[in-house]
């Protein structure tokens, strides 16, 4: 067994697992030494030790959240291994097999589904509280993170390679749908505020706002925000969509005064 | 509504096929058919943990998986279908699985073997010899990882 | 000049830090847009015009996923660079009379357009810097291997943090160019025909729009988002109306 403050070890280095991403390698070195201590700690004869360190410089690449139910397992089954109880065989081919899914679990979950959530949760705190907006972000993103790295990496030592089950059962890709939903709606009530404040700032010309002229700018707004996702879906980066629709306006802004300068 | 994609990857299902091509092709289902994942346990746990209910994923034996393909439901879904090697493809289409177009996505990935054609795709003699036997069968093969990227199309 | 050059060197350093999250370390997500700008804002003395383009620019890149050949755009890099010009050059214009359509000192929605529309293409040399790490991190790789081959294992550990070195030289440097260019660029604002410094707030207002159709995008699945987020809109629309009579 290795002891608490191995792993505690290997948890903090789980945030440098990507320190040294390189295109040739990509996690493979932050793998290696995020595992380090545990080896160290399993193998204490060294030559032991540099040997299955080899064996971890590959090729590796996964979410780096995702990563840390496989350390976890990954130390599990290196112990097993040292005690001639499983062929070091199986532990490549265990992260080989894990990196494709688990890669796209977290890019559905956190990437596709957490940060948006958080992003959107800390844009609408920041339309009515100001500066405590980053903060909820930073905070609602992180409960879900650290929670997985510091747990995930717990319950793979704890259950070795049937990691993958408890992983299975917690449906993250199907949470990930939920929030998504979620996360849809909240952006409506976000279009809401941010039409209220661009009212209350005098910035839409009146302070006096009239029913109708809130819900023209709520149906414009809603209009343009889907009309755009097509070309958005389609490929199209930002950026160029910030062009597009920069440029027709600042010809028709000249346009419109040569006609007046004629007129 | 059937098959969406047919797709050759050794990597089998990652962020590629969850996060494009699935969305591209609206997919609802996708099957990994291959002999060798079906029989590890753990490797079919963990492509499985990817489903959802707006995309189910099974993992099946080859001939198990052509009998699915061509099952009265499945008429109902959009599905992904994955080969991990050219090898079981060509093996597949020899059991009468009818298909037109290929997409082959990741080959060799990991240890570079063979002849570069994308970053992700190397090909060496045995492949070669598979993919003239494709063509002789009709099938358009096109090599890309992504939806967005350059098709190249592999013609012999 | 002197406080140009200061400026973009504080921005630089904390954009430096900051953006070893997005990658190379931690991954909290403080290199995000919102958290990113409005502390660059701080350091160069309006953290809450910070926030305002930390809230813009973080709907404008939520979606962006690394996959397969898609490299995102380097969403912290662009974040400090568009906070700190924007930030020196409504100091710098507000000096020199900068006034037009009667508005007196340089609104930040001029500034802001501006510095938009120089800021977004230098997208592709903050991705070649990034790329650059990542190319030369290879090294730290094999030198890791050389490590254990003379038994020491403490050398993955250490080779690997070096390319946290790598990330942050390559990531200051570039935003120093960046930022410090853009500095001196903003000074042909005042010199721009009229009719396009007029547009230049048409330029945020496609920043905002953008941004909202950009979170959308990557949330949209089928029909029912569109439904949930216009049915959204309206009911909230509805509760404010009443909320604040």
């Amino acid at each position: 067994m290795i002891d608490r403050f191995t792993l505690f070890k290997v948890f903090l280095n789980s945030f440098f697992i990507q320190s040294a991403w390189s295109f040739e390698k990509m996690q493979g070195l932050g793998f290696a030494a995020a595992i380090a201590p545990a080896i160290k700690d399993i193998y204490k004869d060294k030559e032991q030790a540099c040997a299955a360190m080899k064996r971890h410089m590959f090729f590796y690449n996964a979410h780096p959240c995702m990563a840390s139910p496989i350390l976890g397992a990954v130390i599990r089954m290196e112990e097993e291994a040292n005690g001639g109880r499983r062929d070091v065989r199986d532990i490549a081919s265990f992260k080989e097999s894990l990196m494709g899914p688990y890669g796209a679990i977290g890019d559905t979950f956190f990437w596709g589904s957490i940060r948006p959530l958080a992003s959107l949760l800390g844009v609408l705190s920041a339309l009515i509280w100001g500066l405590w907006g980053p903060v909820v972000f930073l905070v609602v993103y992180n409960l879900f993170h650290i929670w997985m790295r510091w747990f995930g990496l717990h319950k793979g030592y704890k259950l070795g390679e049937d990691v993958v089950e408890y992983i299975k059962s917690l449906e993250l890709p199907e949470w990930a749908l939920k929030i998504r939903l979620a996360a849809t709606g909240l952006l409506g009530v976000i279009v809401a505020t941010l039409i209220f404040k661009l009212f209350k700032t005098g910035m839409l010309g009146t302070q006096h706002v009239q029913i109708y002229q809130f819900f023209l700018a709520a149906i414009f707004m809603a209009a343009v925000t889907v009309l755009l996702s097509i070309p958005l879906r389609k490929g199209i980066s930002v950026s160029l969509a910030i062009y597009l629709l920069f440029l027709p306006a600042l010809v028709f802004l000249i346009v419109m005064n040569m006609l007046h300068r004629i007129g | 509504m059937g098959i969406v994609l047919v797709r050759v990857d050794d990597r089998m299902v990652h962020g590629q096929i969850m996060e494009a091509w699935a969305p591209f092709c609206m997919a609802t289902s996708i099957i990994v058919a291959s002999d060798e994942a079906k029989k590890d346990r753990i490797r079919k746990i963990a492509i499985e943990s990817c489903s959802s209910k707006a995309l189910a994923i099974k993992v099946e034996g080859i001939e198990e998986a052509l009998r699915d393909v061509t099952s009265e439901d499945m008429n109902k879904e959009r599905v992904i279908i994955i080969f991990s090697t050219l090898k079981e493809l060509l093996q597949a289409c020899n059991k009468g699985f009818r298909v037109s177009h290929v997409n082959i996505g990741n080959m060799h990935h990991y240890n570079g073997k063979g002849r570069m054609i994308t970053q992700s795709v190397y090909i060496d003699e045995e492949d070669e010899v598979i993919l003239r036997s494709l063509l002789k069968l009709g099938i358009e093969l096109d090599i890309r990882a992504v939806p967005s990227d350059k098709r190249i199309a592999y013609s012999g | 000049m002197k406080g140009i050059v200061y400026q973009c060197f504080l921005a630089s350093v904390a954009g430096g830090l900051l953006s070893l999250d997005r990658t190379a370390a931690f991954q909290i997500m403080v290199s995000r847009p919102i958290v990113t700008a409005p502390i660059v804002g701080y350091l160069l003395g309006d953290a809450i015009t910070g926030l305002l383009i930390g809230g813009a620019l973080e709907l404008l890149w939520i979606g962006e996923i690394p996959i397969g050949g898609h490299i995102p755009a380097h969403e912290v890099m662009l974040t400090v660079i568009i906070t700190a010009v924007s930030l020196m050059g409504q100091k710098a214009l507000n000096g020199i009379g900068f006034d037009i359509l009667g508005i007196y000192g340089a609104n930040i929605l001029f500034v802001l357009g501006f510095t938009v529309l120089i800021a977004l293409p230098m997208d592709m040399i903050c991705k070649k810097a990034d790329a650059a790490a990542r190319v030369f991190n290879a090294r730290f790789f094999h030198a890791a291997s050389a490590a254990l081959e003379k038994d020491f294992v403490q050398g993955v550990v250490i080779h690997n943090l070096n390319g946290i070195g790598i990330f942050f030289v390559l990531n200051f440097l570039t935003l120093f160019g960046l930022t410090f260019s853009g500095a001196l660029l903003i000074y042909l604002l005042p010199h721009l025909p009229q009719m396009v410094v007029m547009a230049l707030p048409l330029a945020c207002g496609a920043v905002f729009l953008t941004g909202l159709s950009s979170a959308y995008t990557a949330l949209y699945r089928n029909w029912l988002s569109t439904a949930l987020f216009a049915a959204a809109i309206f009911f909230s629309a509805a509760v404010i109306l009443v909320m604040t009579g």
